[in-house]
């Protein structure tokens, strides 16, 4: 019962017109930075962050959480009709749902991929509902070395569970831990790494930091290779699947989206893993492995579900227990600090109105969605025309705005021009952004509460292998690092023999 | 480009990003070593945590050095020198003119001189892109967001 209580608190808040608009704009704004390839979720929050500030706090999360999963849907329709995805987690839907639209069924493609999304927010956001009060009230009960662990096992796994290489996976990470160490030390407050210069006390502003690393690199890699030529696309005949369709969509969707609410949760994981894992799983069980890459239905359907699911569970740390699970997150528990609202466990408590009002914005937001998609799935399509070099400039002008308006400071830009280079460089080297920013988000908090449990225990490191919680989930993390690392290794090593013979 | 040329370059970018962090580290942890408080594990001085990082990231950016690179790696293909110095220019050109000319000349001059970054650029277009979008901006940002940037610059308004 108190789940509907709950749920009535949350659809109360959204309910409101205003609520409501807000919900709209950023479902909108996720599908169009979706369909758009260049700009993505990230860039989008982080541009919008500085404005929320004047809206009150519901309204402004409920905009920015609809910008990330609107992403999700918008992402898909370029991937299955030009074979472009607008989004990483939707590369996996490019594979099929291409392959479906060249075969005159992009329609289909394109409405199972909006339902199944549709039902895996319906469940993800139950599912947020039902686990997020029993969480807060266990990580009441966490002490700091608890919270230590638990930001090891979110780092470990943001790079085990993403691609790339593991080793400069780490080496991001700890970077990013570094880079979060400039400012003013809290326990003392003297300056570290701030080059003499007061703009740098508060850190790295995070806003200029992630605009340079995601808007301009990506600027920069997209004028790497300049066409003029507008992208073809597949036509859409018909939209309504058939019963056929809809048989064997159901499965993957349900799989799909149980699988991407469980991912979903774990910190590092999310969007992306979760639609790569159901594929993975959906060629497996399917009784034709060989349609897949051919336009095999369950190939877009579970993906799908999963990618949709996933984007919303990984509000599940974030809310309850004030841990960004992505960098995405990271931004959201910024977007509450601007607010002047402290996430973490009591959040539940203390704003209920917020809380409920988000998650209960997850479902009317899908909703939105998926007459945002279906229907009016030609604006998007149209959207496409814009070309990159009308395109580029005003995403900087975009961000530009967005970083100076945040604190009013110049220095933020010239961080913004700095990280755009050293980001750009960092992609030439092969290296992902997103483990550095998950760094750079959790460093502070992760030298804080290493600071406190060693001054708990006396300068005792064993204080980490002692209490059952931290123990377990450092040995978890140390297993996930040993699998991860030994047989892909291994696998890599072989696959380039086999290449060499 | 033939395997072999690609992977000579490959294991040059594992170098470069071993050479790279291994300064970057060095560099963090001699600040960190000279000029603050290490402290002991069980009174943490400011440069603990730091000079720990600094250590452990030339570590393993000394074994990404080890690393044999993939073969099938893409080429390295870098971007012009004249567009990454106008795309880079963009916020720079952003943050000195923002306060001195205001928001309306600050997004023209950056949106106009950045758009050449393109090869597809021309004169007019470029100035229909920022004229258009500055417009936009100013509408959005200053009259509906009430966002508070000055529209007009301290040189200006006097």
């Amino acid at each position: 019962m108190d789940l509907i209580q709950h749920l009535s608190v949350g659809f109360e808040t959204v309910l409101q017109p205003s609520n409501i608009l807000f919900c709209f704009i950023g479902c909108f704004l996720g599908t169009a930075i979706g369909v758009l390839p260049g700009i993505g979720p990230m860039g989008t929050i982080a541009i919008l962050l500085p404005v929320t500030f004047g809206f009150p706090p519901e309204a402004s999360l409920i905009m920015l959480a609809g910008i990330y999963y609107g992403a999700q849907y918008g992402g898909s329709t370029t991937a299955i009709l030009i074979n472009l995805p607008g989004e990483a987690s939707s590369a996996v839907t490019a594979i099929d749902g291409h392959q479906m639209a060249l075969k005159g069924r992009a329609g289909v493609a394109l409405s199972v991929a909006a339902l199944g999304s549709f039902v895996a927010g319906t469940v993800a956001t139950l599912v947020i509902a039902l686990f997020a009060v029993p969480l807060t009230s266990m990580a009441l009960s966490f002490g700091p070395p608890d919270y230590f662990a638990l930001m090891v096992v979110g780092l470990v796994a943001s790079i085990a569970l993403a691609h790339g290489s593991i080793l400069k996976g780490l080496t991001m990470i700890v970077f990013g831990l570094l880079l979060g160490c400039v400012g003013t030390d809290i326990y003392t407050g003297s300056l570290r790494f701030t080059m003499g210069t007061l703009n740098l006390a508060d850190g790295i502003p995070i806003v200029g930091f992630g605009a340079g690393l995601y808007a301009i690199s990506e600027i920069l890699r997209g004028l790497e290779h300049e066409t003029d030529r507008v992208p073809d696309h597949a036509k859409i005949t018909t939209l309504l699947p058939t019963r056929k369709d809809v048989g064997e969509a159901t499965g993957p969707v349900l799989r799909g989206t149980m699988l991407g609410s469980i991912l979903g949760v774990l910190p590092g994981g999310g969007a992306m893993l979760s639609s790569f894992a159901s594929y993975t799983i959906e060629k497996k069980l399917s009784r034709q492995p060989e349609t897949f890459g051919h336009g095999a239905l369950p190939g877009v359907a579970g993906p799908e579900s999963a990618n949709n699911a996933g984007a919303q569970t990984s509000f599940i740390p974030m809310l309850t227990l004030g841990i960004p699970s992505n960098p995405i997150m990271a931004l959201m528990i910024g977007a509450l600090i601007l607010q002047g609202i402290a996430p973490g466990p009591n959040l539940v408590t203390e704003q209920p109105k917020l809380f409920w009002g988000v998650i209960a914005s997850m479902w009317v937001g899908n909703l939105m969605l998926v007459v945002l998609n279906l229907p009016l799935v030609g604006l998007w399509v149209r959207l496409l025309r814009v070309k990159n070099h009308f395109l580029f400039p005003t995403i900087l002008g975009f961000s530009a705005i967005g970083v100076y308006s945040i604190g009013n400071n110049p220095f933020d830009l010239f961080v913004m021009a700095f990280f755009g280079a050293f980001g750009y460089l960092l992609n030439k080297l092969n290296c992902e952004p997103a483990p550095l920013l998950l760094g750079f988000v959790l460093g502070p908090m992760l030298e804080e509460y290493m600071r406190r449990s060693m001054i708990l225990s006396g300068g005792d490191w064993m204080v980490f292998l002692e209490r059952p919680i931290s123990a377990s989930l450092l040995v978890l993390s140390f297993i996930v690092l040993v699998i991860v690392l030994m047989p892909g290794v291994r696998r890599r090593r072989a696959e380039v023999f086999v290449e060499e013979d | 480009m033939s395997p072999d040329l690609s992977r000579r370059i490959a294991i040059h970018r594992n170098h470069i990003f071993a050479l790279l962090f291994v300064a970057i580290s060095a560099g963090f942890g001699i600040h960190a070593w000279t000029s603050m408080t290490i402290g002991t594990p069980a009174d943490m001085g400011p440069g603990f945590f730091p000079l720990m990082l600094s250590l452990i990231l030339a570590m393993l950016s000394v074994g990404v050095g080890f690393v044999r690179p993939d073969l099938d790696e893409e080429p390295l293909t870098v971007v012009s020198l004249r567009a990454c110095l106008l795309v880079l220019s963009g916020p720079i050109i952003f943050a000195l003119t923002i306060r001195t000319l205001g928001l309306l000349p600050a997004v023209l001059i950056t949106v106009f001189i950045v758009s050449f970054a393109s090869r597809f650029a021309t004169f007019r277009n470029s100035a229909l892109l920022a004229g258009g979008f500055t417009v936009f901006c100013v509408v959005v940002f200053h009259y509906l967001l009430n966002l508070p940037i000055p529209l007009w610059g301290t040189w200006i308004t006097g």
